[in-house]
C-alpha cells in the first residue's frame, strides 16, 4: 500500500507536472510532506519526447511514514515510456529499486496502468520480498486491493517481520526457515480480507520463549484460506502436511520424518490471541493415530491445546505408545512402555486437560521393563471420566457408561505369570475401584481379590486398599521368578487390610508361607517410597521349625539334618539392601530330631565364623577325622546383629574366645567355633555368596 | 532457706539450658566438609582448577575455623568435655546407595549444565533453565534426569539428617549443600539466588 501511494504521488507529478515541448525538467526538493509522507531529497525527472510524455524517473533519500514497512531509503522508480491515453496513464519497462523497510532491497522491472477509473494495475517481475523474490501483481480500486504473488527462496524469519502488522507472533516466539509459494490476497486499506497461499516449506524452525513448544527441520506442505470475518478473526480452512523434521510441544515429541502427519481443518484463526478454533479437522498421523474432531489451538497461551473432541478411529500402539504415552509417564516405572495392538474410541479435553475418555482396546499388549509388568490379549472397554464431569452427569446417563471391563490372557508382574483375568472397575480421576471380587491366576495358586480401591494414583496423597485371600502358591516357582534358589513349599494365607498411605504400603495381618516342613511368618511390614527408585522396608520375620536337611539341600550348603527356627527382628533395608536387622537362627530346645552335620558344612560354617575355610577343609581331611562323613552335633546357632554395615556375630553359646556356632555332640566331637565378633557385611555377604557358589563335593 | 532452694533451681536450669543448646547445635563446618566429600564424588575433581582467589579464601576460611577450633578446645578443657564437635557421618549404605546413583547420572548432567540448559538452584536442587538450548529429541530426557537427580538430592539431605540422629537438621543439610554445590560448580555453570534471579559462575 505503500507503493501505491508512491506510484499515486508519481502519477500526480507526471500529470500536473510544466508540459513543456523538449528537454528535460527536474524537480528537486529537500522534504516534502504528501499524504502523510514525508519524503527527504526528492528528485523528479521528465524527459518529454516529441509524440509521448516521455521518460519520468522519481528518486528519494528517504521516505518516511508508512507504518507496514518503516522507513524507505534510497528509493528509485524509472519509468522509460510513460504513455497517456486520454485518461489511462501507462509505465511499460519500469523499474524499481530501493530499500522497501521491512520488504527489504528491491531492483525489479514493472508494468504499472492507472485507468480511467482511477483503478491501478502494478506487475513486478521480480520483486524482492524476505530475502526471497519473484512475480507479483497487484491492483487497487479505491481503497480495496488484491494481490498475487509467485515467490522463491522465501526467508519465513523475514517474512514474519514483513507480515508482523497483520499476523503478529505471541511475544518472544521465534520462526525461521525456507519457503516458496503461491500467495493470493484481497484487501481494503490496511485491512487483509481474503488470503489463499500454497506454500511449500523447505525447512521450518519454531521456538517459543519457554522451550515447551518447538519444531526443528520441519518440511512440507501448507495451504490456506482465509476470509476475514466482520466481527474479527478469519474463517479458515487448511490442510498441511508435514514430511519431515520434529516438532516439541510439552512433553509430546514427533519425528515426522519417522511418522508423517496430515491435517485438514476448518474453522476459526484469530490472529490477536493465535488462536486457531477448529470445528472439524482430521488428523493423519501416518502410522500411529487416525483422528477427527473439534480442537482448539492456542499457540500464544499456557496449553497447545486447551479444548478438543476427538474421535479416535486408530491408534497404533506400538508407534502411539513411545510418542504419546512415555513423555507421560517419564516420572513413573512405566516410562519404558511398550505395546501393540489397536485402541479406538473417544476422548474430550477441556481447560487443557482431559475430561471425559471412552476407549476401546482390541489385541492389545503392553510391555515395561522397568517396572516388570506385562499383559497380552488385554481387551475390553474403559469409560473414564475427570471428577467433575462424573458429578455431573450422575445420575443422568445410565450408570452402565461409568464402567469399564479389561480383560487379558497372560500377564506377567515382578516374575511373576500371571493367568487369563477379568477385571470389572470404575475409574474417575485419579480413583479405581474393583467392582466385583477377582480371581487373579498366579502359576499354580493365585489370589482372590474382595478390594482393591485406589485413590489419588500419582500424587503424594495415593491410597491403596488391597484385601486378598491367597490360593497356595508353589515356592518352587515363586523362587524360580524371583531367581532364588529353587526350593520346596507353599505361599498361602491371606494379604489382609494392605494399605498405601501417606507413601507406606502396611498390612494389618502377617503374611504366611509354609516352607522346608517349617513355617516363616512376616509381621510389622511397611514399605516406604514403594514405587520409588529406593523403597525402604521394616519387617519381622519369624521362622519355625524349618526342616535343616531341605534348607542345606536348597542352598548346596552341605548337609545338616535337624531343626531350624529363630527370627530375623527389625530388618531395615534401603533400595533392597539390608541396612539393620537383629537376626539369630537356632537348634530349637524342644528338637528330638536326628542331628548330623556333613564336612562339608562344617567347613562353610567356620568360614562364616571368620576361620579359613580352607585350613578347617585342611584339617578335616588331613587326620583320622577324614573317614568320617558326617559328625554328630547338640546345636547350633548364629546370630547376627546388622548396624552401621558392621555386623556383630554370635552362636548358641560363648567360650573363650569367641562362640560356637555348633556345638558338637558324641565321638569324634566337632565345635565350630567364631572367633571374629565383628564382621564387615559386605564381607559377610562375599563369604556366603562364595560359600552357595562353590561347587558341591560329593560326601 | 528458701534463698539456696532458689540457688538451686537457678543452677539446675543453667545447667539444663546449657545440655540443650550443647544438643541443638548443628555442626555447620563438619557439614560443609562432608557435603564436599559427597560433591567431589559426584562429579569429581573439578579438571579445571580453582582460581587463585578462591584459593585464598578457604583458606582464610580454613585459619579462621582453626582459631574457632583451638577457641573451642580451649573451653572444651576449661568447662567440660560434653563440648566435644558433632561430626557429621555420612556412611550409611543409604547415603551411598543415593550418592552412586546421583554419580552415575552427573557424566550426562554436565553437559546440561555446561550449555547452560540446567543450573543449581537456591535450595539444593537443579532446574531447567533454558530448554531451548537442548535438542527437541532431548528435551524429556533432560526433565527425567533433572527429576530423578532432584529426588535422589531431598533424599539425600534427609538420609544424612537421620543417619545422624537429627531429622530436624535436614534444613540445615540442605542449606549446606546448596551452597556448596554452587561453590563447587565449574566456571560457566548457572545458579539461581533465592530471588529467582540466574547468574553465571
Amino acid at each position: 500500500m505503500s507503493l501505491i501511494r508512491i506510484l499515486l504521488l508519481f502519477a500526480l507529478g507526471v500529470c500536473s507536472g510544466p508540459a513543456l515541448a523538449a528537454g528535460k525538467v527536474s524537480f528537486t526538493a529537500g522534504q516534502i510532506e504528501f499524504a502523510g509522507l514525508v519524503i527527504t531529497d526528492l528528485g523528479l525527472d521528465w524527459t518529454p519526447q516529441p509524440d509521448a510524455p516521455g521518460a519520468i524517473a522519481f528518486r528519494a533519500a528517504r521516505i518516511r511514514g508508512i507504518d507496514a514497512t518503516g522507513p524507505l531509503s534510497a528509493f528509485s522508480l524509472d519509468c522509460p515510456a510513460l504513455r497517456i491515453e486520454g485518461d489511462e496513464l501507462r509505465c511499460e519497462r519500469g523499474r524499481l529499486s530501493g530499500s522497501l523497510g521491512t520488504l527489504g532491497v528491491q531492483d525489479t522491472r514493472f508494468k504499472a496502468r492507472r485507468f480511467a477509473d482511477g483503478s491501478l494495475q502494478l506487475n513486478f517481475d521480480n520483486f524482492a520480498i524476505a530475502e526471497g523474490r519473484g512475480r507479483l501483481d497487484f491492483s487497487l480500486r479505491g481503497s480495496s486491493w488484491t494481490m498475487n504473488a509467485a515467490l522463491e527462496g522465501l526467508d519465513v524469519g523475514r517474512l514474519a517481520i514483513v507480515a508482523k502488522p497483520w499476523l503478529p507472533l505471541p511475544p518472544d516466539f521465534t520462526v525461521a526457515g525456507k519457503a516458496a509459494g503461491d500467495v493470493r490476497a484481497s484487501g481494503k486499506g490496511e485491512l487483509l480480507q481474503t488470503a489463499e497461499a500454497r506454500v511449500a516449506l523447505e525447512t521450518l524452525d519454531f521456538a517459543d520463549a519457554a522451550g515447551a513448544l518447538a519444531g526443528e527441520r520441519l518440511a512440507g506442505n501448507l495451504e490456506i484460506d482465509a476470509t476475514a470475518k466482520s466481527a474479527g478473526g478469519f474463517a479458515t480452512t487448511g490442510k498441511l502436511a508435514l514430511t519431515a523434521g520434529q516438532a516439541y510441544s510439552d512433553p509430546v515429541f514427533l519425528d515426522f520424518g519417522v511418522h508423517g502427519a496430515v491435517i485438514d481443518f476448518s474453522g476459526e484463526l484469530d490472529t490477536e490471541s493465535a488462536r486457531l478454533s477448529a470445528g472439524a479437522f482430521s488428523l493423519d498421523h501416518s502410522g500411529v493415530l487416525r483422528a477427527s474432531g473439534s480442537a482448539t489451538l492456542d499457540f500464544g497461551g499456557n496449553t497447545l491445546l486447551p479444548e478438543a473432541r476427538v474421535k479416535i478411529s486408530a491408534l497404533d500402539l506400538a508407534n502411539a505408545l513411545p510418542a504419546y504415552a512415555q513423555p507421560f509417564l517419564i516420572d513413573s516405572a512405566l516410562k519404558d512402555l511398550e505395546g501393540a495392538g489397536s485402541v479406538r474410541g473417544e476422548v474430550d479435553i477441556e481447560g487443557g486437560f482431559p475430561t471425559r475418555a471412552a476407549l476401546e482396546l482390541e489385541a492389545v499388549t503392553v510391555d515395561s521393563p522397568t517396572a516388570a509388568v506385562a499383559l497380552e490379549g488385554l481387551r475390553g472397554r474403559v469409560n473414564w471420566f475427570d471428577d467433575a464431569s462424573r458429578t455431573a452427569l450422575a445420575g443422568r446417563i445410565d450408570d452402565s457408561l461409568f464402567h469399564s471391563q479389561l480383560s487379558w490372557d497372560s500377564g506377567r508382574l515382578w516374575g511373576l505369570e500371571l493367568g487369563p483375568t477379568q477385571l470389572p472397575f470404575t475409574t474417575t480421576g485419579r480413583h479405581f475401584r474393583l467392582l466385583e471380587p477377582v480371581r487373579l491366576p498366579i502359576f499354580d495358586g493365585g489370589l482372590a481379590i474382595e478390594t482393591l480401591r485406589v485413590r489419588h494414583a500419582g500424587t503424594d496423597e495415593m491410597y491403596v486398599r488391597f484385601d486378598a485371600a491367597m490360593r497356595p502358591i508353589g515356592v518352587a516357582q515363586l523362587s524360580r521368578a524371583f531367581g532364588w534358589p529353587e526350593f520346596q513349599g507353599t505361599l498361602a494365607g491371606s494379604i489382609p487390610g494392605l494399605q498405601l498411605r501417606e507413601g507406606v504400603v502396611t498390612l494389618a495381618g502377617n503374611l504366611e508361607a509354609t516352607v522346608f516342613d517349617g513355617r516363616v511368618v512376616v509381621r510389622d511390614l511397611s514399605l516406604s517410597d514403594p514405587l520409588g527408585k529406593f523403597p525402604r522396608l521394616h519387617a519381622s520375620v519369624d521362622i519355625e521349625d524349618l526342616d535343616l536337611a531341605l534348607v542345606t539341600r536348597t542352598f548346596s550348603f552341605g548337609s545338616i539334618t535337624g531343626r531350624l527356627s529363630g527370627r530375623i527382628s527389625d530388618l531395615e533395608t534401603f533400595g533392597w539392601m539390608p541396612e539393620a536387622f537383629d537376626a539369630f537362627l537356632y537348634t530349637p530346645p524342644d528338637d528330638r530330631s536326628k542331628h548330623r552335620i556333613s564336612q562339608r558344612a562344617v567347613t562353610n560354617l567356620s568360614s562364616i565364623g571368620g576361620g579359613s575355610g580352607g585350613s578347617v577343609a585342611a584339617a578335616l581331611q588331613g587326620g583320622f577325622l577324614k573317614f568320617f562323613d558326617d559328625f554328630g552335633y547338640d546345636r547350633l546357632g548364629l546370630s547376627c546383629r546388622l548396624a552401621n554395615d558392621v555386623c556383630i556375630m554370635g552362636g548358641v553359646e560363648k567360650t573363650a574366645g569367641g562362640y560356637y556356632i555348633v556345638k558338637g555332640a558324641g565321638l569324634p566331637r566337632i565345635d565350630v567355633i567364631g572367633s571374629q565378633s565383628r564382621v564387615a557385611w559386605t564381607t559377610l555377604v562375599r563369604q556366603l555368596g562364595a560359600v552357595m557358589e562353590s561347587e558341591i563335593v560329593v560326601e | 532457706m528458701f534463698r539456696w532452694i532458689t540457688a538451686g533451681i537457678a543452677t539446675f536450669c543453667l545447667a539444663l539450658a546449657a545440655c540443650v543448646t550443647i544438643n541443638v547445635y548443628f555442626p555447620a563446618a563438619a557439614a560443609e566438609k562432608a557435603a564436599d566429600r559427597i560433591i567431589e564424588d559426584i562429579w569429581g575433581p573439578d579438571k579445571a582448577g580453582k582460581p587463585a582467589g578462591d584459593e585464598q579464601t578457604s583458606t582464610g576460611r580454613a585459619a579462621g575455623e582453626a582459631m574457632v577450633a583451638a577457641l573451642q578446645g580451649a573451653l572444651d578443657f576449661v568447662i567440660s568435655a560434653a563440648h566435644a564437635q558433632a561430626d557429621i557421618d555420612i556412611s550409611s549404605p543409604a547415603i551411598r546407595a543415593l550418592t552412586a546413583s546421583m554419580k552415575s547420572r552427573a557424566g550426562e548432567l554436565e553437559a546440561f549444565f555446561s550449555s547452560g540448559a540446567i543450573g543449581l538452584t537456591s535450595d539444593g536442587l537443579i532446574e531447567i533453565r533454558d530448554a531451548n538450548a537442548v535438542p527437541l529429541a532431548d528435551r524429556n530426557r533432560l526433565k527425567k534426569l533433572v527429576s530423578d537427580d532432584n529426588s535422589d538430592r531431598n533424599s539425600l539431605y534427609r538420609e544424612i539428617a537421620t543417619a545422624n540422629g537429627h531429622p530436624e537438621w535436614e534444613a540445615d543439610i540442605r542449606n549446606t549443600f546448596a551452597e556448596r554445590w554452587i561453590a563447587n560448580a565449574r566456571g560457566g555453570w548457572y545458579y539461581k539466588s533465592k530471588a529467582g534471579a540466574w547468574t553465571q559462575k
